[in-house]
């Protein structure tokens, strides 16, 4: 049983974008959750809901127009050791090899050559990517890239890894090995994870906690706890229904999310 | 027909000359070299105005290099070198500021648009009563040269740093974006500009050294060969340019895959 | 292999046909076509082509070239076969004829002479600099010590023209290393722009370019070179501009050539009967851009006619000696025959790649015939 302190509470969280041309664009409207330390939580919702923003708001990439986020009581406002991110493109710096790419963070936090060459080898076994340590980005299947991104940003070992639909550019086969490669590493590392995704049979597979958003300006529409043991058996009832429940959930929301793009056209 | 043991480099080189049919590449300049020693000899051609390639390395070629080959060259080298490095000094860290910062961005747009067009040919008058007559000036008309060209390219590179590139630096704790991330991003575009602005550079070096700046000089003797109707060293200076030239763009080609191996080779 | 042989074929001919147009064709002389440069020196091509006296003659259209480039750019078309007959500088003509030898181009006629003066820049009408009038070498080496650097002097028309060969010669002749003792840089009309900013320090140029830089107090004439050129090597005039002929066109159209002297042997005189005419033919003739680089028009027409007292030596002394006049009467080449060859030996003891590959002799260069037959039937112009 792990702890159940409260590791990051998001707190009315607001957002709202300047349009071209006049007018705003609220993404997010009143968002408010918690996640408790060791916890993974995934975050579902509509296309274009937020998702993203908001993940990007816990990162320090953007700062919402109000509402605030704490890590461990005290409130983000930048980037930070304490919270790392995995990024859909990948993001691998490509002139720079796969062990270069994982000592990225690590040269910035001033550490010195030989420790920084230990902690990526470490972190290249985990992911299990012996063996390509000179290799450059391009020479790597998606796959791998995203193993890369995720050594990279577990280097610095951050309190929370933040994941933006990691596996959204893979094939379905691979997708199934990354997930489960994944809750390997969070079972040897004990990281928080807040992990964005489209799918709802990724984040059932993956979450402790479903957090459901709905359509733009979002609110938090549920908060899902997944009781299921792990290994989670994608085919079994109880799998199913949660899933069910999700689906239901996404679709009333998918129907809103629709309505209101019709609504905003422009009149011909 | 026997085993003949050909090392495996010249293999692959003998290999793309059979397959891609180079070797007509080579048909013709065996072709052309023939012609044009042919035609001037027998009169078919006005000896004068084209002189054959023999004429052109005994009265041309062999005279300058008894006399002031060496101090041309290396004159001339100077003048493109110091130009170069100055031009892409300059170019480079305002293209990369201009680029990536858009304060400095606006502040120069407009200047920057209004002097580009300007070759750098038309430089040289001004220049002259600024800077006097020398090697100053012969390196500042060089200098226009290479700026220009390295500006732009920086520009665009630092211009068109992947975001989310931007975004993972920011989150693996970056402090200098400009250091880490705009400028290997940015890398290949400058490597492109300086490749321009070496070519660019060395054809600047004959206007830059015709209007008798310095004493020697591989623009100067070519329009000294060309003051007193010297046609045969005119056609050595010709061809000592273009094959100075040559030589510079693939040595540089060399280097820029050397620089850019993390980078697919394009299709 | 076919497509091989094709394509080999295809280059061949293209090759071949690019040869083929180099290739002289027989001049069948439908015109005549003389070059000229934009000084008074050449009012004679102006003259000829206003009378229409050559078109009289010879029943073809006579068309001038202007030149702004100087005496180099001039010749190059004289070679090519663009011109048939160029008027311009002795030096230039040598270095045509003795890089063309077997083409037997030769100098039928001279215009002008004795134009090169040395001046110093200066502000409003005093010199920089100190000048001692009597040693002008001494004043040359003592501005090195002065100044630290050598003197820059700017000399016009290109490498291998009339002035940078006198000043070549005159500098060696006086102890003075042209490549140590003193920078030499040529130019054109820029030249008056480079004094005038002392980014030079001395420029030797002649005619109108003297009055005008007087009359604007960014100069001092202190040395009349070519004069003292001559002087130094035994003859009483230096050469400057000449009428030369192509080979081909004395081979094959000996009686066009002497049509041609014949007219310039009438240009020159009647330039010297109607100076004031002379000078409203020459300014139609000669375009607003080069009269822009002067200064505008007005400018340039002053200079021209300050100039006349010394091209036409109407009781003028030039530095202090008598002017006789630097456009050459009857266009008589005999006056310049001694010192053309002086010029030529200068030329012809340059390193390379200055100079020219061989020596010449009088019949090398001349081809006084033509001038000789009408010497002998001269009557005046009306």
């Amino acid at each position: 049983m792990r702890l159940l302190a409260d590791k990051i509470k998001i707190e009315n969280l607001r957002k709202v974008f300047e349009v071209r041309g006049g007018g705003n664009v609220v993404a997010l409207n009143d968002v408010s959750f918690s996640v408790r330390e060791g916890e993974f939580v995934c975050i579902v919702g509509p296309s274009g809901c937020g998702k993203t923003t908001l993940l990007k708001i816990i990162a320090g990439l953007e700062r919402p127009t109000s509402g605030v986020v704490t890590l461990d009581g005290k409130p983000v406002s930048g980037p930070g050791r304490d919270r790392c991110m995995v990024f859909q493109e990948y993001a691998l710096f490509p002139w720079r090899t796969v062990l270069k790419n994982i000592t990225f963070g690590l040269e910035n936090l001033g550490i010195p050559k030989e420790e920084r060459l230990k902690i990526a080898k470490r972190y290249i076994e985990l992911v299990g990517l012996q063996g390509f340590e000179d290799r450059y980005p391009h020479e790597l299947s998606g796959g791998m890239k995203q193993r890369v991104g995720i050594a990279r940003a577990l280097a610095i070992e951050p309190e929370v890894l933040l994941m933006d639909e990691p596996f959204g550019s893979l094939d379905a086969q691979t997708r199934n090995m990354l997930q489960k490669e994944l809750l390997e590493i969070w079972e040897k590392t004990q990281k928080t994870i807040l992990f964005v995704t489209h799918s709802v049979d990724e984040a059932v597979f993956l979450a402790d906690k479903i957090v459901v958003l709905s359509a733009r300006p979002a609110v938090v529409k549920e908060i899902l706890e997944v009781d299921l043991s792990r290994m989670r058996d994608r085919t079994s009832q109880e799998f199913n229904e949660v899933r069910s429940k999700v689906l239901r959930i996404l679709q009333e929301e998918a129907q809103k999310a629709m309505e209101m793009e019709k609504s905003e056209l422009p009149l011909a | 027909m026997g085993r003949v043991f050909v090392p495996r480099r010249l293999a692959g080189v003998l290999s793309q000359f059979t397959e891609e049919r180079r070797w007509l590449g080579i048909v013709t300049l065996l072709l052309f070299f023939s012609l044009w020693q042919i035609l001037p000899s027998y009169g078919i051609v006005d000896r004068y105005l084209f002189p054959p390639p023999s004429a052109v390395v005994s009265d041309g070629l062999l005279p300058w290099l008894r006399s002031t080959f060496l101090s041309d060259l290396l004159c001339s080298l100077m003048h493109w070198a110091t130009g170069l490095m100055l031009g892409f000094a300059a170019g480079f860290v305002l293209g990369i500021c201009m680029g990536w910062y858009r304060v400095v961005d606006s502040i120069f747009y407009y200047l920057v648009e209004l002097v580009r067009p300007i070759p750098p040919i038309a430089w040289i008058p001004a220049m002259i009563i600024w800077l006097g007559i020398g090697h100053t000036t012969a390196s500042a008309v060089i200098f226009i040269g290479a700026f220009f060209p390295v500006l732009i390219n920086c520009y665009s590179g630092a211009r068109n740093v992947d975001p989310v590139l931007i975004d993972a630096a920011r989150v693996l704790g970056t402090r200098n974006l400009l250091l880490k991330v705009v400028i290997p991003y940015a890398t290949p575009f400058i490597l492109t500009g300086l490749r321009i602005a070496i070519a660019a550079c060395w054809m600047c070096v004959v206007a830059a050294e015709m209007f008798g700046t310095t004493r020697y000089g591989l623009g100067w003797t070519l329009f000294l060969a060309e003051s007193y109707g010297n046609m045969a060293l005119v056609f050595a200076g010709m061809i000592t340019f273009g094959v100075i030239g040559l030589a510079m763009d693939i040595a540089f080609r060399r280097f820029e895959r050397w620089v850019l191996r993390w980078k697919p080779l394009a299709g | 292999m076919k497509l091989v042989k094709l394509v080999a074929a295809a280059v061949a001919l293209l090759l071949v046909l690019f040869a083929l147009g180099c290739v002289e064709r027989p001049e069948e002389l439908a015109e005549l076509r003389i070059g000229w440069q934009p000084a008074f020196e050449h009012v004679a091509v102006p003259i000829i082509l206003e009378k229409g006296w050559l078109e009289e003659e010879l029943g073809i259209p006579v068309k001038a070239q202007l030149f702004t480039g100087g005496g180099a750019e001039e010749f190059q078309a004289f070679r090519a076969g663009e011109i048939d007959v160029a008027v311009g500088g002795i030096a230039p003509a040598i270095s045509a004829i003795a890089y063309e030898y077997e083409r037997g181009h030769r100098v039928v006629a001279a215009v002008g002479m004795d134009i090169a003066t040395l001046c110093i820049r200066a502000t409003n009408g005093t010199p920089d600099f100190h000048w001692n009038y009597s040693d002008p070498a001494g004043s040359i080496l003592r501005f090195k010590e002065e100044q630290g650097r050598p003197m820059r002097i700017g000399v016009w028309g290109g490498p291998g023209s009339i002035q940078w060969t006198i000043t070549w010669d005159w500098l060696e002749a006086h102890g003075i290393d042209p490549e140590q003792d003193v920078e030499i840089k040529t130019g054109g009309i820029v030249l008056m722009e480079w004094l005038r900013s002392k980014v030079i320090d001395a420029a030797v140029i002649g005619a109108e370019l003297d009055d005008l830089m007087m009359q604007q107090g960014y100069g001092v004439p202190v040395l009349w070179i070519s004069k003292e050129w001559a002087e130094l090597h035994g003859y009483e005039h230096s050469p400057c501009c000449i009428v030369a002929v192509r080979g081909d066109l004395l081979k094959e159209h000996p009686e066009v050539v002497s049509a041609v002297v014949r007219a310039f042997v009438r240009a020159q005189n009647f330039a010297y009967e109607h100076p004031d005419e002379a000078v409203r033919i020459l300014d139609r003739y000669i375009p607003d851009s080069v009269k822009l680089a002067f200064g505008g028009h007005d400018v340039w027409l002053s200079a021209v006619n300050a100039s006349l007292d010394h091209y036409l030596g109407l009781n003028a002394t030039y530095l202090g000696l008598r002017c006789e006049g630097q456009l050459v009467h009857d266009a008589n080449p005999h006056m310049i025959v001694g010192c053309a060859l002086e010029f030529a030996r200068a030329l012809a003891e340059m390193k390379p790649p200055h100079g020219i590959p061989r020596m010449l002799n009088e019949s090398d260069i001349f081809d006084f015939s033509f001038y000789d037959e009408i010497a002998r039937t001269l009557e005046t112009v009306k």
